[in-house]
């Protein structure tokens, strides 16, 4: 036993000694996930301050209203409004602006026939005309008002075009910006409709009751904040999906997999430089020394985790799940991740070769698996292919963990990672038999 | 003819084995495969509606005309809403209060909710095609509302029933005007390619990025190795002068990475059908000049390390957080503008803002001249740091 803590703890003096394994171990990992940390504004993806430019040909109110509307989205939206088209495209042609609104003439017309009818037909300004004004028009202007509004009920003019000049260079901020009109002209355009819906109503429930028509004000708008509907996100258990805590966990494991390879090669190492066919003459037997070589990068790599778990938690707020099941997960994972190691270091010919194949393995494990963007995003053959890797269980069984799974929903994950892990260290276990016959 | 000898003995070192291979170019396309798949949900802007809508179990006890309107305008909105009456942590679960359509009617505010799955990543598509709904019907209720106030203040609805009648059938006009709407947005693309760029576009200029550092960066740890093992010393006993053989270390590199490069974007095109053709000119002027900024780098950083494993540990971390940090991962339109700002304090910020042009709207070399200004900018800055510190290579 005492040799097989002697040789496990001269591998992690070794790992740990060596500052450019240091780096790659520890500030690597931590690095890119307080990068992704600042891509992602901490949890979601944080577009801000797209720059848009709106060139304005309506000379209606609805234009305007538009344009103020777009204002009121900062800071998503950095709104400008411009009177040179030619100009604006070009800026969106250039990259400057991700795009540009062209609000068209007769956009007011269009969204509310009815008030330009009343202003060409009776001279009265529907946007401002007080209820008096209404009530005191003569019979044969309020019989002409009747008409109007039918008309313009059953005969609708076609829907005119509000154009997004998008930049090629920013398809999603361009798409963004698509919603938001959209979502702005059906306010405006359910607001007269709905305005129109009422006036009709009450001019026949005025006639109904046997009154004299009479069109009062318009009653109001829609804005986005006056809504009385509203949405409220919970999540039953854990947390709601982040990016933070999700890389945190990722970058730990893409660069676990570095460290593994590379004490594998240092293995090799050894064999190359003597010192491993030295120990062999010594009263200790190969698989003693091959544990305690493989203890050693078992250790190294936890030890590795739990610094990159304790650093991420404190230093970002990362949240990896409840202590007491993220314990025995790392353990497990370690254990899973040291059996890739062994494989290699087994079939590997000489050092270079275990360093290189354990580097494409670890890169590949990582970018099949999932590493650098959510996993549901991959397609299913890439997401079942992965399962061969340690990144793709090790990011299952956190994923589980960080949603607050309990321990009986963990157990297929455990088990399959339990299961893999056999497989590597059987198949390593014939290699290292045939290298050490 | 020196230099021409330590540039091919470069090369037959580098491709000594069958794994050069695998690092030069068969990662890099597995990577760009691998990535530019990963990237397609976040890429996909086109309208075309959801091939498979989002399911949401919906619970709610409330048979109302507004519960009913709600659920299906949840439809309109790209969700599958089906009522359900006990659910699991596993699905979407939209709980609509029992008394909503009352409420409503009644004047009063309600909250709807949404109980995602634990680490769900489409969240926040569902929550906004939510609020999409709560805007639509919202605003239906809002302005039946007030019409029912106008009608009251008119004497025109006296009775409870009266006002109810009078709010349904405005609301339901007003809900049907969103079938017709009186403005449509179009977008129209800026002159350049038929197809907007994909996740694979993004990620082929990004992963070549990522790969072409690690290798020109590598110049560092070649001249580590050698000043390590004693090699660059017996070459200056020889009748061979230091900048011949500096320079033609520099040249042998440079040409490495010009050649990965070129790899990368043929098996891009041939593999992927990403359209790095159709600004040549640009592609190899904005690729020479990252080159030369990403070989100058390595200089600057080889006396800087002493062993052969800190300078591949420098090297291979500084390479993957500067395309983490500069776009090269994922587009930096979709990042803060205090990140943007950071990201353009290096090189890889700049390669891939040319890139993105190129590979976007068919940039021409005139519209990249910038970024080519500031890349050579870069390669002079860190030329100057590594020639000036280059004598301490001589050991």
């Amino acid at each position: 036993m005492r040799k097989l803590w002697i040789l496990t703890w001269k591998s992690v003096r070794l790992a740990f000694r060596d500052r450019g394994a240091v780096v790659m171990m520890l500030i690597l990992p931590l690095v890119l996930t307080l990068i992704i940390a600042a891509a992602f504004g901490g949890g979601r993806a944080s577009l801000s301050d797209i720059p848009v430019l709106v060139v304005n040909y309506d000379d209606g109110s609805f234009g305007e209203a538009l344009i103020q509307a777009l204002v009121d989205t900062a800071p998503l939206l950095a709104v400008t409004p411009t009177a040179d088209e030619a100009a604006a495209r070009a800026q969106v042609d250039t990259g400057e602006a991700a795009a540009l609104v062209i609000i068209p003439a007769g956009l007011s017309e269009h969204i509310f026939p009815f008030a330009t009818m009343v202003r060409e037909n009776l001279g009265l300004d529907l946007y401002t005309a007080s209820g008096d004004a209404l009530e005191a028009l003569p019979p044969e202007q309020q019989q002409l008002l009747g008409q109007l509004y039918y008309q313009a009920q059953t005969a609708p003019p076609s829907p005119v075009t509000v154009e997004i000049y998008g930049g090629r260079e920013w398809p999603i901020s361009v798409a963004t910006v698509r919603g938001i009109v959209r979502g702005i002209l059906e306010r405006m355009h359910m607001t007269v409709q709905g305005v129109t819906a009422v006036m009709g109503t009450l001019i026949q429930a005025q006639v109904a009751a046997g009154q004299k028509p009479q069109v009062g004000p318009p009653p109001g708008a829609v804005t986005a904040t006056s809504l009385p509907i509203h949405v409220t996100v919970v999540v039953p258990r854990g947390r709601a999906f982040s990016w933070l805590d999700y890389s945190a966990v990722s970058m730990a494991l893409f660069s676990l997999m570095f460290t593994i390879a590379a004490g594998g090669r240092a293995l090799l190492e050894e064999d190359e430089r003597g010192t491993l066919p030295r120990l062999l003459v010594t009263p200790t037997s190969a698989p003693i020394i091959i544990i305690g070589e493989m203890g050693g990068i078992a250790l190294t790599g936890l030890l590795q985790m739990v610094f990159l778990w304790a650093a991420t938690t404190i230093l970002i707020d990362a949240w990896w799940g409840p202590p007491l099941g993220v314990a025995p997960a790392l353990v497990g994972l370690v254990l899973c991740a040291t059996g890739m190691g062994a494989l290699i270091t087994a079939w590997s010919r000489t050092p270079r070769q275990a360093g290189a194949i354990g580097m494409a393995i670890s890169l590949i494990g990582a970018a099949f698996s999932g590493s650098f963007f959510p996993r549901s995003y991959l397609p299913a053959w890439m997401r079942h292919l992965s399962l061969i890797t340690p990144n793709a269980w090790g990011i299952e069984l956190f994923s589980h963990l960080q949603s607050g799974a309990t321990f009986i929903e963990l157990l297929p994950w455990l088990g399959g990672m339990a299961g893999i892990t056999a497989l590597y260290f059987i198949v390593a276990l014939v290699g290292f038999r045939r290298r050490f016959a | 003819m020196k230099l021409w000898t330590l540039v091919r003995n470069t090369f037959l070192r580098e491709f000594d084995s069958a794994t050069s291979l695998l690092f030069f170019a068969i990662l890099p396309l597995a990577f760009t495969l691998a990535v530019g798949a990963g990237m397609r949900p976040m890429m996909d802007v086109s309208e075309a509606p959801r091939e498979t809508p989002i399911p949401v179990e919906v619970i709610t006890e409330d048979a109302g005309t507004l519960s009913t309107a709600f659920v299906a305008t949840l439809h309109e909105m790209g969700l599958r809403p089906h009522t359900v009456l006990t659910t699991t942590d596993e699905a979407f679960v939209l709980e609509i209060p029992p008394d909503f359509s009352a409420r409503l009617e009644a004047g009063a505010e309600v909250t709807v909710t949404l109980h995602a799955p634990p680490m769900e990543q489409k969240t926040q598509v569902v929550e906004q095609a939510i609020k999409a709904a709560c805007g639509r019907v919202g605003g239906a209720v809002l302005i039946a509302r007030m019409g029912v106030d106008q009608a009251t203040n008119a004497g025109l609805t006296s009775t409870e029933a009266s006002r109810r009648q009078f709010f349904h059938t405005v609301l339901a006009e007003t809900l049907a005007s969103a079938e017709h709407p009186s403005a449509i947005v179009e977008v129209r693309w800026s002159p350049g390619r038929t197809d907007l760029p994909s996740g694979a576009a993004q990620s082929s200029a990004g992963q070549m990025v990522t790969w072409v550092q690690i290798t020109l960066l590598s110049v560092a740890v070649i001249f580590v190795e050698e000043r390590a093992h004693g090699t660059l010393q017996r070459l200056l006993i020889t009748p061979t002068r230091w900048a011949t053989i500096l320079g033609g270390k520099l040249l042998a590199h440079l040409l490495l990475g010009l050649t990965q490069m070129a790899v990368l974007i043929v098996g891009g095109e041939l593999l992927f059908r990403i359209g790095w053709g159709r600004s040549p000119l640009a592609v190899a002027f904005v690729s020479t000049a990252f080159a030369l900024a990403m070989l100058s780098m390595g200089l600057a950083l080889a006396p800087l390390v002493k062993t052969r494993g800190q300078a591949s540990s420098m090297t291979l971390g500084l390479a993957l957080a500067m395309a983490a940090l500069g776009g090269a991962w994922w587009p930096l339109e979709i990042t803060p503008p205090l990140y943007r700002q950071v990201a353009h304090l290096l090189p890889t910020a700049w390669v891939m803002d040319a890139y993105v042009a190129i590979l976007a709207r068919e940039a021409p070399l005139s519209a990249v001249l910038p970024q080519i200004g500031v890349l050579v900018g870069f390669a002079s800055l860190f030329a100057t740091i590594g020639v000036g510190l280059a004598g301490r290579l001589r050991g």
